[in-house]
């Protein structure tokens, strides 16, 4: 019954958990060309569409506090910024579709792009020199984010929903041969 | 009154009240309008001078360098642990604020007519102890007084700037801790030093261990977050890499606060804390001083109301001082100052031509490396004993001896007493009136001309022909080359008290005449003539240059301006027989005269040894009073086209001291001229290559 | 909220999410495993000849740094001088590599549980790799030398006055950069003579002699002292998969 309750808040928790790992992966073999790739959007897009507030909220905190403790980034910025991404979904939840579509990418891409700006701004003040000479690798690493996000971003979202789906199926399944 | 007169009276009185608030109004404003833009100038500065603080940072100086670039006067950097008080702030606050919880609770704990013994159960010993008429009051740690009146509590108080000040010390106590744990020292930090760096140099570091060494500079570098507020502060010291050689002629910077350049630094109005600096204090160090001193550095900062850094509002980098090339010629300099190592001489080596000082040495001298960053006091008093700080070359007064003969020769041939002919019978002696004048050989020289009495050094001839030249025509002819004034090199502190003697100066001092005595003495360079090893040496480079005057200069000169050297004398004034003789007398001195010891084969070389005799004139000196001898060597090589002038003096220091012009001074010179020309077809091979 | 609270909560988040990270790494090295078993037979015994030849070098080198040693004991006792700081090598296999503008940053398979130290160094077969950061319970986070919050003393091959080195970050792809500051300003150097820094042992973190990177140019600092150029780190700094941790041997070890 529990389960049943919280299958969407485990199953997004799990979705991000692998896709954070699987970033990591990336990120390790970008390495060799001073980039890291960041799409904290993604990981709002199923909590901020699909789930009630509160465990949509809740999986945003929880994986904010797990990004904040993975990466070196100013403390609790993840923690701040997810659930606010998770705010802004969820206002506009009723003028997206759940399973994705142009607006949704749309507001994807504009969530992350702030966000990663706004990461790259807090992030600007140890440089010890002008950010200028920084420009074009900071650009690129943006750019290569954006497109990460618009190429996998759907799919991300959709398989959280198959998951959910199937899962339904088998609690049905269940359900049924108990009675 | 009606209504409608009362309501006219009252109609008048808002009028009168109205205008007068108008003026009110009126004056305020205009009295606003000129604090704001009349004097808004005035405000604005006072505003600056309360919210702004400057820093002034000293520059690194230029370095000095020898005629070939090498480095003879570096800078050489030293490293501090420093801690930045602004950046500690919140930690004072927060030690502050807990000491004051703790000290609270602990005052909680003391109640009246509580006895001591109850006191010291809560707080322990007390630290200090305070008797009044009918009170005693105690402090405990933590700055509680207690106050006792009739032997029970009274009062109780805490002096928080106490807690203040030992809060801030905690805090740095805290940082010299971790600085004491990384290099292993053991320093401390007093209360009172805290207090007056914190009262007159806040906006300054505040150095924590001064002097790092390198293990301890790396230790910290490698080990220090570089977010601590524990910086290391890094400024220059003086390096001399030839220790020694030259000391007198580089000389030695001392510390001071960086001073304004007068004009060109901004917020001249403002309080300004200065970094220490540098200042030269003798030889190029200070003649050089505003060439060497770069232009500090200035950073103004808005400051918050405890004075503490709020906002840099401007900030210049300090830019580095010129570097000057030296005409010294290091090789030479080490070479000359060991020959006379341990002894109390002078050296000076010109180039004939240029008049660049190739070697300016004197001993008893100084290891510059030993006065940096600052001169200790034990330090100063070793070469004051020494008497190393005395720069014999260009302040030591010497009678010049017999090298002076060649001056006396020039008088006597200008004067036509002397000539090619000119015979003279040396018999030992000289009869000037009733005294006897003798030579330095007993004997005699028998008949001798000019050339040999050179080489041979007769002070009779000298005495004779002197005395005919007569005194007037002596002394001018000094005067003629100069040796009646400082030379003019750049270099500090050169003697005025030079001393060519003649009628006048006798009269005038001594109040005594003149006797042919005197000239006698005067013609071999004794009696009250007295010059400078640096005077005789641009004498022997004028003669060489067949000229009477050489203007030397420390300062290397440009190829481009080599050729077009102007020392300002005249022509030497003799025929080419006449100076002929001279030189053939100085050069046969070399070949079989007096210098002999200083001949080398394959260089022809032209010389004059002196022996002079000297009252020991120091009154610290154990030989105060006696008769020293001093040796003296002039000269100048190749004979055909001179290029390089040496003169060296030699003090003797015992009365038992047998020094020689010839068997003291020519075998240093002969090993400076080797050192030179070696060194010369050295290059010139090299080049060849 | 509170430091303490915050420092406790990413703690955990991240010791959490560790042990993923380290199978993260084991499943990349069980893969590069099952990709070595596809190797042919030739490609193998071409590998094991070529490892040979390297094992004969280095069992050379081994003999000729014992003698080395042996000398120096010998030397040390004559002289009375303290001994050499000794450092024990923990190898470790990276788990991930963060680098990006922003951070410089490894993270690597050993912690508390080795005996892993914070502040210790980091190097590798080609030099230096930085110092470790933060340790964990069993992964440590490496500080690279190229972050600019990194610091270490260096000097010079050959010569032995102390300069620094310091992080910087890179303005392009995948080079590793750092500045050398407190040169003196009678050091020369051009593309033709780039100087090559080495580790000093003077800042008691890293044995002297390890190669850190090249520098070929060199300019007045602003305070007109010293000069400061840049440092090019090795290349493949940024690809490393496994680096050994110097943890310091206790003198009464």
């Amino acid at each position: 019954m529990l389960l049943r309750q919280y299958k969407g808040f485990l199953i997004a928790m799990l979705a991000n958990g692998f896709l954070s790992l699987a970033l990591t992966e990336l990120n390790h073999h970008l390495a060799g060309w001073s980039i890291t790739l960041l799409i904290p959007a993604i990981f709002v897009l199923y909590a901020g569409l699909n789930l009630h507030y509160l465990q949509g909220l809740t999986v945003c905190l929880l994986t904010g506090l797990f990004h904040d403790a993975a990466l070196p980034v100013p403390e609790g910025f993840f923690t701040l910024t997810l659930p606010t991404l998770h705010l802004i979904f969820h206002h506009f939840r009723s003028k997206l579709h759940k399973k994705g579509g142009l607006g949704t990418i749309l507001l994807a891409q504009t969530l992350n792009l702030g966000t990663l700006i706004l990461l790259h701004i807090s992030l600007s003040s140890g440089l010890t020199e002008s950010i200028v000479r920084h420009l074009p690798l900071i650009l690129l690493q943006l750019f290569l984010s954006q497109l990460l996000l618009f190429l996998i971003g759907l799919y991300f979202l959709d398989i959280q929903r198959k998951a959910v789906t199937l899962t339904r199926a088998r609690f049905v399944e269940a359900k049924g041969r108990s009675t | 009154m009606s209504g409608q007169q009362k309501k006219r009276a009252s109609n008048w009185r808002i009028i009168t009240l109205v205008c007068i608030c108008g003026i009110f109004f009126t004056l305020l404003l205009a009295s606003l309008a000129f604090r704001q833009f009349v004097e808004r100038h005035e405000y604005r500065d006072k505003e600056n001078r309360q919210t702004k603080r400057r820093i002034l940072q000293p520059a690194p100086r230029g370095e000095i360098h020898e005629r070939e670039g090498r480095l003879l006067v570096g800078n050489q950097s030293r490293h501090s642990a420093v801690i930045y008080l602004d950046q500690v702030r919140k930690e004072f606050r927060s030690q502050y604020l807990k000491d004051v919880r703790d000290t609270r609770a602990l005052r909680e704990q003391i109640q009246n007519k509580m006895t001591y013994t109850e006191v010291e159960k809560v707080l322990g010993t007390f630290i200090k102890r305070k008797e009044e008429d009918q009170s005693v009051t105690f402090t405990f740690e933590k700055f509680l007084n207690v106050t006792f009146e009739k032997g029970v509590v009274s009062r109780t108080s805490v002096k928080s700037s106490d807690l203040q000040w030992e809060a801030r010390l905690k805090v740095i106590r805290r940082y010299l801790h971790q600085i004491n744990q990384i290099t292993g020292r053991k320093n401390v930090v007093s209360r009172k030093k805290f207090e007056r760096h914190f009262n007159n140099k806040l906006l300054l570091p505040f150095a924590l261990v001064p002097k790092l060494t390198a293990k301890e500079y790396a230790r910290l570098l490698d080990q220090l977050p570089l977010d601590s507020p524990i910086q290391i502060f890094t400024d220059s010291t003086r390096y001399y890499p030839y220790h020694s050689a030259a000391s007198h002629s580089l000389g030695y910077v001392v510390v001071e606060e960086v001073e304004d350049d007068g004009g060109e630094l901004n917020g001249q109005n403002l309080k300004t804390f200065r970094l220490q600096g540098k200042k030269g204090k003798t030889g190029l160090e200070l003649s050089f001083n505003d060439r060497l001193d770069g232009t500090p550095g200035r950073e103004i900062w808005r400051v918050d109301p405890m004075g503490f850094q709020f906002e840099l509002v401007d900030k210049h980098l300090p830019k580095f001082g010129q570097s000057i090339q030296t005409s010294l010629d290091i090789d030479l300099q080490v070479q000359a100052e060991k020959l006379i190592e341990g002894k109390k001489a002078a050296i000076v080596a010109l180039d004939v031509q240029t008049g660049e000082v190739l070697v300016l040495a004197s001993k008893p001298d100084y290891n510059l490396n030993d006065l940096s960053p600052f001169i200790s006091t034990a330090v100063y008093k070793k070469i004051e004993n020494q008497g190393g700080w005395l720069n014999r070359a260009t302040q030591g007064l010497y009678p010049p001896g017999s090298t002076f003969k060649i001056l006396t020769t020039i008088a006597g041939i200008r004067r036509q007493v002397i000539y090619d002919g000119a015979v003279y019978q040396c018999e030992g002696f000289e009869k000037i009136g009733e005294r006897k004048y003798p030579c330095h050989n007993p004997r005699g020289h028998f008949d001798i001309k000019i050339q040999r009495a050179l080489a041979l050094s007769c002070n009779t001839y000298f005495y004779h022909f002197g005395v005919k030249t007569g005194i007037d025509h002596i002394a001018k002819e000094a005067r003629r080359f100069g040796l009646h004034e400082p030379t003019g090199v750049q270099l500090p502190y050169e003697t005025k008290r030079m001393l060519i003697p003649d009628k006048q100066w006798k009269r005038k001092r001594i109040g005594e005449g003149w006797a042919s005595g005197h000239t006698a003495n005067v013609a071999i360079g004794q009696g009250d003539v007295l010059v400078t090893p640096l005077q005789m040496a641009c004498f022997t480079a004028s003669v060489a240059r067949r000229q009477t005057r050489t203007r030397p200069t420390i300062i290397r000169i440009p190829d481009e301006q080599r050729n077009n050297i102007k020392h300002g004398g005249d022509a030497i004034g003799l025929s080419d027989p006449q100076f002929q003789q001279i030189l053939t007398g100085m050069e046969q001195a070399v070949q079989f005269g007096t210098a002999q010891l200083c001949k080398i084969p394959g260089i022809r070389i032209a010389a004059k040894t002196g022996t002079a005799q000297v009252k020991d004139s120091d009154r610290k000196s154990p030989t105060f009073g006696e008769k020293l001898t001093l040796a003296w060597f002039i000269g100048f090589a190749p004979v055909d086209n001179p290029s390089i002038a040496i003169t060296i003096c030699v003090e003797g220091t015992d009365p038992n001291d047998n020094y020689q012009g010839g068997t003291t001074a020519a075998p240093i010179a002969r090993n400076l001229f080797w050192t030179y020309f070696a060194k010369k077809s050295q290059k010139r091979l090299t080049k060849r290559d | 909220m509170p430091i303490p609270i915050k420092k406790a909560l990413r703690k955990s988040f991240y010791e959490f999410q560790a042990p993923s990270w380290e199978a993260l790494s084991w499943a990349r090295d069980l893969q590069n495993f099952w990709g070595h078993r596809s190797e042919s037979h030739a490609e193998l015994i071409q590998e094991g000849r070529d490892l040979a030849r390297l094992n004969g070098a280095y069992r050379l080198q081994v003999m000729e740094n014992e003698s080395l040693r042996l000398e120096l004991k010998r030397l040390e006792a004559l002289l009375d001088l303290p001994a050499q700081p000794n450092f024990r090598y923990e190898i470790a296999r990276i788990t991930h590599r963060q680098i990006s503008t922003w951070w410089h940053e490894m993270i690597v398979r050993k912690g508390r549980e080795d005996g892993i130290l914070e502040g210790a160094g980091v190097v590798y077969s080609g030099g230096i790799v930085g110092k470790v950061q933060t340790v964990h319970a069993g992964t440590s986070v490496i500080r690279l030398v190229t972050s600019p919050s990194f610091r270490m003393v260096a000097t010079f091959q050959g010569d032995t006055q102390p300069l620094y080195i310091q992080g910087w970050q890179s303005a392009s792809m995948g080079t590793p950069l750092g500045r050398i500051r407190n040169v003196p300003v009678s050091v020369h150097l051009s593309k033709e003579n780039p100087g090559l820094l080495v580790s000093s042992s003077l800042g008691g973190v890293f044995p002297s002699g390890l190669h850190l990177g090249t520098v070929d140019q060199l300019a007045q600092s602003s305070n007109g002292l010293f000069k400061e150029g840049p440092v090019v780190f090795p290349s493949d700094l940024y690809r490393l998969n496994e680096v050994a941790i110097l943890v310091p041997i206790q003198m009464n070890n």
